[in-house]
């Protein structure tokens, strides 16, 4: 198992990118982190309270992270150098990687969390208080809870189970996995994915105040056309569509409070 | 040998990976140290039927995760064996020592993702048309699990079948607790039909507590404006 902590071993290479001083955002590089068994598919996990989440498939073994510290403009200097009170730490075992950030910084600050990573990671991350979650050309499976903020997945190739909260999803698939169910969920927000046009799967949408939007031509099981359009005369009332496409799969599940749910034909692209 | 280790064993005889076997022997190891009160019979012989059924899942069509979820269901149905479908969550021995046991077995199983356990927990739906151990399993998931997808699958699930006014007042005395707004708000649709007290009670809770998610507040109001009788208490 490695184990990084960065302060106490020195084990990381530390840049400091900009200024310490109050105020001033610091950025941290690590050297690059590899999983234990590069051949396969590795899990990349991590949790931040505030700020952004950025991840980006390459073709590449190891997995590059950089993270930057964005301190609350009136913090002041006496509080001391943010590096001394921030604790970036990345603990890799069996092939999954946790990037934890143990903070005893007081007040707001936002971590800005940028990482590239083999394009078949499967990754599963968190934000618990509010910002921005994006994920671009990864091949594993997707998880994320955002609970104050927007989810932006795009190029994914497998399945995404997404709980945005108080945020929109917009998610496209490059290709899915077509045994894998999915679940995109958002309270106050809406839900855009966009599927290859060929993907088979069983759909179940479930909004209270919105509609719903599809490319895709929606039939029940005994092949009758479902009207996506369902303009609630109950506000309030929670509808529910269930629907097949292309003759039905697994379950993609859709849940939205307050939005509209779209569902859009995209292109199969190879991986 | 209960038959959470059993199934264990038979994970263990399954997996290629020695790295694997090595982690589920440690768990393996854990559940020995766990002690577990034996369910009563008629929840046994409950739970063994349900197993049978789930056994002949792997012919069902589409159903390729069937062996993680088959395992993953077992954990469940463990755990929801101790749940009292009756009207409250798990109060005695036997009750306790079934959610960490059934943690426990979901932890060793090859189920390493959302979107897996996801699958299991949609197996576990369409097994709870026949079985009523699967319906308890479904509430199990919905009170206990940690994801919302899984909380929202099992939801959803539960609103396919005809709940009874014991189920849906469990299931409503857990929506404070909820952490996700919109589980609180998928659920409350469930129990909006139900007019026993217990339920208004909630429902009125929900309404007034200023902590709640305004949609959620709304989604109570809206429950409560369609059964005027609960408003007379």
């Amino acid at each position: 198992m490695k184990f990084l902590r960065i302060f106490a071993t020195g084990l990381a290479t530390l840049t400091l990118a900009a200024a310490v001083q109050a105020a001033q955002p610091v950025e941290f590089e690590f050297s690059p982190q590899a999983f234990s068994y590069p051949g396969e598919p590795g899990t990349f996990r991590s949790s931040i309270r505030w700020g952004e989440i950025a991840i980006e498939g390459h073709d590449s073994d190891e997995v590059l992270i950089t993270v930057r510290v964005v301190p609350e403009h009136s913090r002041p200097a006496s509080a001391g150098p943010i590096e001394d009170l921030i604790d970036l730490r990345i603990d890799e075992s069996g092939n999954v990687m946790d990037l934890l950030v143990d903070s005893q910084i007081e007040g707001f600050y936002g971590i800005e969390l940028t990482v590239a990573v083999p394009r078949t990671t499967r990754l599963q991350l968190e934000m618990t208080d509010g910002g921005e979650i994006s994920v671009r050309g990864v091949a594993g499976e997707v998880d994320v809870v955002n609970r104050n903020g927007s989810v932006e997945l795009e190029g994914l190739g497998a399945s995404a189970v997404v709980d945005a909260r108080n945020g929109s999803i917009v998610a496209s698939f490059d290709t899915v996995d077509p045994e894998l169910p999915m679940s995109f969920s958002t309270l106050n927000g809406s839900i855009d994915v966009t599927v290859p046009d060929d993907v088979a799967a069983d759909l179940r949408i479930r909004h209270t105040y919105g509609g719903v939007e599809s490319d895709f031509l929606l039939l029940d099981r005994a092949g009758k056309s479902v009207a996506a359009d369902l303009d609630t005369l109950d506000p309030g009332a929670t509808r529910v569509l269930q629907a097949e496409i292309n003759g039905g799969g697994p379950r993609y599940d859709f849940f939205t409070a307050n939005g509209t749910v779209y569902l859009r034909k995209g292109r199969r692209v190879a991986n | 040998m209960n038959h959470g280790r059993r199934n264990l064993d038979q994970v263990l005889d399954l997996t290629n990976s020695d790295e694997e076997k090595a982690r589920l022997a440690r768990v393996w190891r854990d559940l020995e140290s766990i002690s577990i009160e034996e369910p009563p019979r008629a929840m046994k012989g409950e739970f063994q039927k349900v197993l049978r059924t789930i056994e002949v899942l792997p012919q069902r069509r589409g159903i390729s995760w069937a062996r993680a979820a088959t395992i993953f269901g077992i954990g469940l149905l463990t755990g929801a064996l101790g749940l009292s479908v009756a009207g409250r969550l798990a109060t005695t021995a036997s009750q306790k020592t079934a959610a960490p046991h059934a943690t426990a077995i979901a932890a060793a199983l090859p189920l390493r993702t959302t979107a897996q356990r996801l699958a299991a927990m949609h197996v576990v739906g369409d097994l709870a048309h026949t079985e009523p151990a699967a319906r308890a399993a479904l509430i199990h998931g919905v009170l206990r699990d940690p994801i919302p997808a899984v909380q929202l699958a099992a939801v959803d699930h539960l609103a396919d079948l005809n709940l009874s006014n014991a189920e849906i007042e469990v299931l409503a005395l857990a929506l404070p607790e909820l952490g996700a707004p919109i589980v609180q708000v998928m659920l409350l649709d469930l129990v909006t039909p139900t007019t026993g007290a217990p339920v208004a009670e909630v429902l009125r809770r929900l309404s007034r507590d200023p902590s709640t998610d305004t949609t959620v507040r709304r989604h109570a109001d809206r429950a409560l404006a369609l059964n005027p009788e609960r408003n007379d208490t």
